[in-house]
């Protein structure tokens, strides 16, 4: 029994096609302002204003060696020193097989949540948030299984003004 | 000019969110008051502005021109309005 860890890339998060109720966050390659060379990365930018939830999913089949206990990890930043960000998260699963198609297959009804505080210190200083997935539609060993994660800036407790920017999301569980 | 309904001024604080490059240091709801405390002042002040205007102008110029004008010089102020002339 160990820590597996499945990356996934910011590059590789599927946006939803913007029709309503499938509003997606905006994915922007960062120049770092550091010299010789600047390095570059990716982010994906969850609005903080309006009432549109904006969300992305990430696809892959579920490694053979998952046992329990799914953890996602994000690592993000704000333009702000002020505010929380409340991330939520789902994962849907389909076994080989079964009745419903991955066309048809619909995510849980619920998220699983959690509120963290940008850096009070320093804007855009980077912050990790860690969601305990309960959410996960059964999902097995071997399942093809879909990850959505968002943010709902008309959550209550979601008080920051501006973008929640994700540069690197991961999923921990307990291997066999 | 009329005070903005409630709706109009959340999207105002919408925009102005989404427009910030500089680092924030306040809550959502935080700016929104902000933004209701503006449009306040906007209210309570046009008399003043508008006796402010050489009669000239403050006579022949239609309420859009005026506010735009307002505006302008508050753009100019903080390096947002460039002109042609800047380059």
């Amino acid at each position: 029994m160990a820590t597996g860890t499945i990356m996934l890339p910011t590059t590789a998060a599927m946006m939803p096609d913007g029709s309503t109720n499938n509003a997606a966050p905006g994915l922007s390659r960062v120049k770092s302002s550091a010299t010789a060379p600047a390095y570059h990365f990716t982010e994906i930018a969850f609005d903080g204003a309006g009432s549109t939830r904006e969300q992305c999913y990430w696809s892959f089949r579920l490694p053979t060696d998952y046992s329990s206990s799914p953890v996602l990890k994000i690592q993000w930043k704000a333009n702000a020193t002020t505010g929380n960000v409340v991330w939520q998260a789902r994962i849907a699963a389909i076994t080989p097989a079964d009745a419903d198609t991955p066309n048809e297959h619909a995510l849980p009804a619920s998220a699983d949540t959690v509120t963290t505080g940008v850096n009070a210190t320093e804007a855009r200083r980077l912050v990790e948030s860690s969601i305990t997935l309960t959410n996960i539609d059964s999902m097995a060993a071997a399942d093809w299984v879909v990850v959505n994660l968002y943010r709902d800036p008309s959550h209550a407790s979601d008080t920051c003004t501006v973008d929640a920017e994700v540069v690197a999301v991961s999923l921990e569980y307990t291997t066999t | 000019m009329a005070l903005l309904s409630d709706t109009d001024r959340q999207r105002t604080a919408y925009a102005w969110a989404r427009s910030q490059t500089e680092p924030v240091a306040f809550t959502r709801s935080q700016l929104k008051l902000a933004v209701d405390a503006t449009d306040q002042w906007v209210e309570d002040n046009q008399t003043s502005f508008n006796t402010a205007l050489p009669v000239g102008f403050r006579t022949n110029a239609t309420t859009t021109q005026k506010i735009i004008l307002l505006a302008y010089v508050l753009w100019r102020r903080i390096g947002q309005l460039k002109t042609t002339e800047d380059n």
